[in-house]
């Protein structure tokens, strides 16, 4: 069998941290080879390795058999590796096409850019492979799905033969993710090897030829696809059994806390974003928010915490009013949230991950008597959510920025749930975090439950919402347009009313 | 071996800042060398002019004081993503308010002196609020405005010294101030004045705030994420235009230190550019406080050594200006210097490598 990659004995220190510990790996051709394993355990820095943008600390590449050496990213583009990160580098005011050819555009007489031919070589591309993308609109215009897709046009077009995509279903929806499955099914056919991570094993078994297991730095297992199944790859990934359980039934539900009566909003171009939105949260239950992203979830959590102007309605903490208050007056009312986007609005990455994890109660006791920081209470705090969580991190004065993503991702969670005011919005609150770690979340959500708080889940995936919620609420277009006991819907009926299909209404 | 290596990994910063400065004097010992001059005494000259006497010595340490100062007014609203490169200015308006504080205003010192530095300081203060304004309010980039804001600032005090206060004398300037208003002389016969416990209690000051309090944590949050800090309930605009109001308060009282230790008057053309180096001094320092107290002793020594050393081996006083650009340059060039220093104590990954990931 040819090998395409083959990794001998790679090592990479981070001062003490040993994130890669002798790891080799053999990759066939035309194969998308999956890597797996806990937040933390290497996958990113073995990738960035690949890439060039960390050098090894020793250990060897071989590319179709040859030694290599890769120093940067350019060398790798030069050896045919493209990379796709989960935070795109695209420019925003730029076309499609023009981002595809940046830097290796075609011109007429080396001065002007020849756009006749940037665009039709990007719909070639694009037709070839069936990404369906559109050279001529520009990239702030188009969904995260698409923009994925162009990160993969940029990398086709630099002829990359093996393409590595680190977490590329995170910010997908379920249905752009299955297009993404279908795009590396062609690629894969075409030749193309496919390096793919994924903290979602269903993904892993559904488009995996073989799958490497890392567990602290170091290869677990490497198997082939036939010979595994979900429950073995998480014993391998663990070294325990876990499993996603439904949440067990609500002890008892109360009244109402947070109430939301006829929130309207307009984006700044004057279109509806938010349309006569009503509901409430009530003490002990979860509260699932489903719907196609774009929806007006993200909307819906800014209204929440005061950052998304209203044009109408009203919202309330119990009987307080809270409409038009402050993010901080909201917040002390009683509102916490874990946000969608962990880098922008979550963490401030330059902060060690003690400073992280007081964020927001920097003014609250017993972290502050109102103007002066108690570091001892701030240094307590982390070191017992460091453990609790198992954020993995070398000491809790080390930046946020120097984490891994789902680790990261922990810090935020640990933060809101754990200093969890009356009313918790979970936006996508384990986005990137491993099974086990997605297991303990969602066990540390239930129990805020059980203590009578009210938790608004917003999932883009309906297995988490189903998992988790007592009641589902369906956006759709701006408006919940139904909101349904749990037991009384299946999957598919939420599927349909999420793209805007009647339903029977049962009063929750 | 391993922990020698580890200190240095995590004092990397540190150590690529003084080798930037080291690198700088280099260039110029090789540029000295090469117009035929010799560098070694050059350098020993130098340190003599800076350190060589209590009376040399305490000169420097007297422009220690105004740089340290503005340095510390650079820092505090870089710390919250304000970057005032009008602090010559608001240096300039405070020394200017101080002074007339000073010589109108008839008090005892224990009164008379706190107030003529508080008025500096309001006078830069105020004035940075129009560039906090413009940013926050009109979204103008604070660097254009804060560097044009310096013009008026310079002209309204050139103007006010030529043709609206009486001219004492022949130089462009106003009446002495009052006794009362005066920092005294430490050390008989030096230029040492008591604005040095000024300036550590500045140090002190801006240390505390930033890292002890709940409002510094909040500025230094909107420094490095906005989005983040609005996220969770940090009025960001709001500790932007505190930032601004402080650093131009620091900037002013920069100024009335000035007057009142060492001009007893606003003299016109006073600063030989306190507020544009105050910029370089921050950076070589970090943006840490106590590291802005170093690179200040680094940038006010260099202004006094030179003297004695152009006097001495004929080299030109214009060296200053060569030698704080080629500081400056070597500074700038940080990055490059970063990946050889990467190389050699953490294995081969370049600096750039680190930060496109941390992107
Ligand atoms: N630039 C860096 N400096 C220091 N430590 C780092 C750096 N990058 C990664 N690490 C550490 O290396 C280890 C592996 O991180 P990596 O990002 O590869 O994990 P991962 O498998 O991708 O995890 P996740 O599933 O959470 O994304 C972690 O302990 C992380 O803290
Ligand atoms: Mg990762």
């Amino acid at each position: 069998m040819a090998y395409i990659l083959e990794l001998h004995d790679i090592c990479k220190h981070f001062g003490n941290v040993l994130a890669n510990d002798h790891v080799s790996l053999k990759v066939e051709k035309g194969t998308v080879h999956s890597i797996v394993g806990e937040n933390g355990a290497g996958k990113t820095t073995l990738m960035n390795i690949l890439y060039g943008l960390y050098k090894q600390t020793s250990g060897e590449i071989f590319i179709d058999g040859t030694k290599v050496d890769i120093e940067s990213p350019s060398d790798a583009i030069e050896l045919g590796i493209g990379m796709i990160h989960q935070h795109f580098k695209l420019i925003p005011a730029m076309t499609v096409a023009e981002n595809v050819m940046l830097g290796e555009e075609p011109t007429l007489g080396k001065v002007f850019l020849d756009l006749k031919k940037i665009n039709e070589r990007t719909l070639e591309l694009s037709d070839k492979y069936g990404l369906a993308v559109n050279p001529k609109s520009m990239v702030e215009e188009i969904s995260v799905g698409i923009r994925q897709r162009v990160e993969i046009l940029k990398a086709l077009y630099r002829n990359a033969n093996i393409l590595i995509l680190d977490e590329p279903t995170a910010l997908l929806t379920p249905q752009e993710s299955e297009d993404l499955f279908r795009i590396i099914e062609r690629l894969r056919k075409d030749g193309k090897t496919i390096l793919f991570i994924s903290h979602k094993l269903k993904e892993i078994m559904q488009i995996s030829n073989n799958i490497t297991v890392l567990r602290d730095g170091k290869v677990v297992d490497t198997v082939k696809k036939e010979d595994t199944d979900e429950v073995h790859l998480a014993r391998l990934m663990v070294g325990r059994d876990v499993f996603l359980k439904p949440a067990p039934k609500p002890k008892k539900i109360g009244e109402a806390i947070l109430r939301v009566e006829h929130v309207t909003a307009v984006n700044e171009y004057h279109h509806p974003v938010l349309n006569d939105v009503t509901f409430d949260v009530r003490s002990g239950e979860v509260l699932g928010v489903a719907g196609v992203d774009g929806n007006g979830q993200t909307e819906l959590v800014k209204a929440l915490i005061g950052l998304q102007p209203l044009s109408g309605g009203k919202i309330f903490i119990y009987d307080q009013e809270i409409t038009h208050l402050s993010v901080k007056k909201m917040r002390s009312a009683g509102i916490g949230v874990i946000p969608e986007d962990r880098l922008q609005e979550g963490l401030v990455e330059d902060f060690s991950v003690q400073e992280n994890l007081f964020l927001g109660l920097q003014r609250s006791q017993p972290f502050s008597n109102g103007t002066n920081i108690n570091w001892g209470a701030v240094r307590s705090n982390a070191e017992e959510l460091v453990k609790v969580y198992d954020i993995r991190t070398p000491n809790i004065e080390h930046k946020a920025r120097l984490l891994s993503g789902g680790n990261q991702q922990k810090i935020i969670v640990a933060r809101e749930i754990f200093h969890a005011p009356d009313t918790i919005i979970a936006s996508q609150p384990t986005r990137g975090l491993d099974i086990a770690a997605t297991d303990f979340v969602h066990e540390q959500l239930i129990k805020q439950r059980d203590a009578g708080k009210g938790v608004l889940l917003f999932s883009l995936s309906l297995d988490e919402i189903m998992l988790l919620s007592t009641r589902i609420a369906v956006i759709y277009k701006g408006a919940i347009v139904a909101v349904v006991n749990k037991d009384d819907v299946t999957p598919e009926d939420l599927g349909l009313m999420m793209l805007g299909g009647s339903y029977e209404h049962i009063p929750a | 071996m391993h922990r020698i290596r580890k200190f240095f990994l995590k004092q990397q910063p540190v150590f690529i800042t003084i080798i930037a400065v080291l690198l700088a004097f280099v260039i110029v010992g090789l540029i000295l060398a090469a117009t035929g001059r010799n560098p070694f005494n050059a350098v020993y000259f130098f340190v003599r002019g800076a350190f060589g006497n209590m009376f040399n010595t305490t000169d420097t340490i007297s422009r220690v004081i105004p740089l340290t100062i503005a340095g510390i007014a650079f820092l505090v609203g870089a710390q919250s993503s304000v970057f005032n490169v009008g602090i010559e200015g608001q240096l300039l308006l405070g020394a200017m308010a101080s002074a007339v504080v000073g010589y109108i205003v008839k008090l005892p010192a224990y009164i008379h002196l706190p107030l003529m530095l508080l008025a500096g300081a309001l006078a830069g203060g105020l004035y940075a609020l129009i560039p906090a304004w413009l940013k926050t309010k009109r979204k103008v980039n604070e660097i254009l405005s804060t560097i044009m804001l310096n013009y008026p600032a310079t002209y309204f005090t050139h103007f006010l010294v030529l043709k609206v206060i009486p001219i004492e004398g022949v130089v462009p300037a106003t009446p002495f101030i009052e006794e009362t208003a005066r920092l005294p002389i430490l050390i008989e016969g030096t230029q040492l004045h008591a604005g040095v416990f000024v300036m550590i209690m500045v140090v002190i000051f801006a240390y505390y705030l930033l890292y002890k309090t709940s409002l510094g944590y909040e500025m230094r949050a909107v420094g490095y994420n906005k989005t983040a800090a609005r996220f969770h309930g940090i009025p960001v605009e709001k500790r932007m235009n505190f930032a601004f109001f402080l650093s131009g308060m620091m900037a002013g009282l920069a100024g009335a230190v000035e007057v009142a230790g060492v001009h007893y008057r606003f003299l016109d053309q006073f600063s030989p550019g306190y507020g544009f180096d105050s910029i370089t001094v921050a950076l070589v320092g970090l943006l840490n406080p106590f590291g802005v107290v170093i690179s200040a002793t680094l940038f006010g020594a260099l202004k006094t050594g030179i003297l004695e050393m152009s006097v001495y081996s004929g080299i030109p006083r214009q060296l200053t200006t060569l030698i704080n650009g080629i500081v400056v340059l070597c500074v700038a060039a940080k990055d490059m210097l970063g990946g050889w220093y990467a190389r050699i104590f953490r294995g081969k990954d370049t600096y750039e490598a680190q930060k496109e990931i941390s992107q």
